[in-house]
């Protein structure tokens, strides 16, 4: 029993490896980077709201639901670092900084960054709202670091 | 002929640089009404020292939960004017504030003088902090006070001509350094969070420093008759939120507002970013019913056009 409880972070961050490495093909062909990635940031704000209602009470604890929660936020960090291609720097209401093209590295630390803390939450499957809380705040502090530095109000 | 044409501007040069330097000289707040600063509450102080979000300019990090910041100077900030570096305000002796009296706080304050009456640049926003309460002002002092000294000096701004001419802030000053009364004239009956919240955005939070246009094509002083309707970024690229009920934040409720000042997520689960997200890191730090003050003014206050103009009152 113990083992078996154990293995569950495992299991699951093998899962999330796997998933991963599935999408990542699959989204670099498709036609607009701009649309594409507006979807996604969209998708992480679903799952963010969903994880939300829970920290907050308003809606029922579902360690499961989190998870998935978690899990969708990681393919979705996988997925933004092949949506940012040369040539998308501006069109369709884009507010992508120009500082994403000129300082990739440190864009994609934060994208690497963002992926580590979903799949780390997801493999830490937390089991009540209070390690549910200090899950979403951790991964929730990635929107707002790259937003602070990469995103452009226009 | 060519003598007394030259008279003639010399005599000209003498009367300007006179009426120059009559104009330009500091007017420090009026001794009697300044209070000695006494009776400061360093708790107190805490919180207005959030509000004003002066460690966003004057501290390099954030401290550790639990540690006191370190006011050694901040990053610099960017404009069109050129690089301004927030100095140090740590009370230490000589590379802070640590040598200067209440006063000298006081007029740093609200009338953006230094000890030795030079102008401060307005990227201090002594133009909102004018309308702060002479007890927010002492506990302000109070908290500054009880902050470890810091060593270390910010670099000497870096300005273009003619912006760099210190003097001359003096001339900006008297056209663009507002009374220290309210901006939005509220009903005298406005519930008491919406008074407050008044108080909190005009004044110690200088909301309008970027919420709200300039004249002057940025040089000038805030329009207020399109207060809080969004601007040019200061600091370049893109544009500041119109965040009058005429808005983008105009479909909020008053507490997807103050969810936003608390966690940092729109509504929609947008997050906070730009140059808001280290502001909202201070809003964070404030108590519940400031962050519904600060809501339940900004619901109060007239909406503005996309044309800039006073929407009609429905």
């Amino acid at each position: 029993m113990r083992f078996r409880f154990s293995s569950v972070p495992l299991l699951s961050a093998l899962a999330l490896a796997a998933a991963g490495a599935a999408v990542l093909p699959a989204t670099a062909q498709n036609g607009d980077p701009i649309a594409e990635r507006q979807q996604v940031m969209k998708d992480v704000g679903r799952q963010s709201r969903t994880l939300n209602q829970m920290v907050k009470g308003e809606a029922p604890f579902d360690a499961a639901a989190a998870v998935a929660a978690f899990q969708a936020m990681n393919q979705d960090a996988q997925r933004f670092g092949t949506l940012f291609p040369e040539g998308s720097e501006t069109g369709g209401n884009t507010e992508a900084s120009p500082d994403i093209w000129t300082n990739r590295s440190e864009f994609q630390e934060h994208l690497d960054k963002f992926a580590a803390d979903t799949a780390a939450a997801a493999a830490a499957a937390p089991q009540d709202v209070a390690a549910l809380s200090e899950q979403f705040r951790v991964v929730g502090g990635n929107c707002r670091s790259c937003h602070e530095d990469f995103r452009v109000d226009n | 002929m060519l003598e007394r044409t030259l008279a003639v501007v010399f005599g000209l040069a003498v009367v300007g640089g006179g009426a120059f330097y009559v104009l330009t000289t500091p007017r420090p707040l009026d001794a009697a009404t300044l209070g000695d600063g006494a009776g400061g509450d360093v708790a107190r102080g805490e919180r207005i020292f959030h509000v004003g979000g002066c460690i966003s300019c004057h501290a390099a990090e954030r401290p550790e939960v639990g540690a006191q910041p370190l006011l050694a100077g901040g990053e610099p900030l960017e404009t069109p004017f050129g690089t301004f570096h927030g100095p140090n305000i740590s009370p230490h002796p000589t590379d802070g504030i640590g040598a200067w009296s209440y006063a000298d706080f006081a007029n740093a304050m609200k009338r953006g003088l230094d000890p030795e009456g030079r102008h401060l640049y307005p990227a201090f926003p002594y133009t909102s902090y004018v309308k702060m309460r002479t007890q927010d002002l002492a506990d302000l002092w109070a908290y500054m006070k009880s902050l470890p000294p810091a060593e270390g000096r910010a670099p000497a701004n870096e300005l273009a001509f003619p912006f760099n001419i210190r003097r001359g802030v003096g001339l900006w000053k008297l056209a663009f350094l507002p009374e220290e009364g309210p901006i939005v004239p509220l009903a005298p009956d406005a519930p008491e969070p919406v008074k407050l919240g008044q108080y909190l955005v005009e004044g110690p939070g200088h909301c309008g420093q970027c919420h709200t246009p300039r004249s002057f094509n940025g040089a000038g002083g805030l329009i207020e008759t399109q207060w809080l309707a969004g601007a040019p970024n200061p600091e370049g690229r893109g544009g500041i939120p119109d965040i009058t009920p005429g808005g983008e934040t105009g479909s909020w409720s008053e507490s997807d507002l103050v969810e936003y000042f608390a966690s940092g997520f729109t509504p929609d689960f947008d997050s906070v970013g730009g140059s808001m997200a280290d502001v909202q890191r201070n809003l964070a730090e404030l108590s519940d019913a400031d962050r519904d003050a600060i809501a339940a003014y900004l619901k109060a206050v007239p909406p503005i056009d996309e044309r800039g103009e006073a929407a009609p009152s429905q």
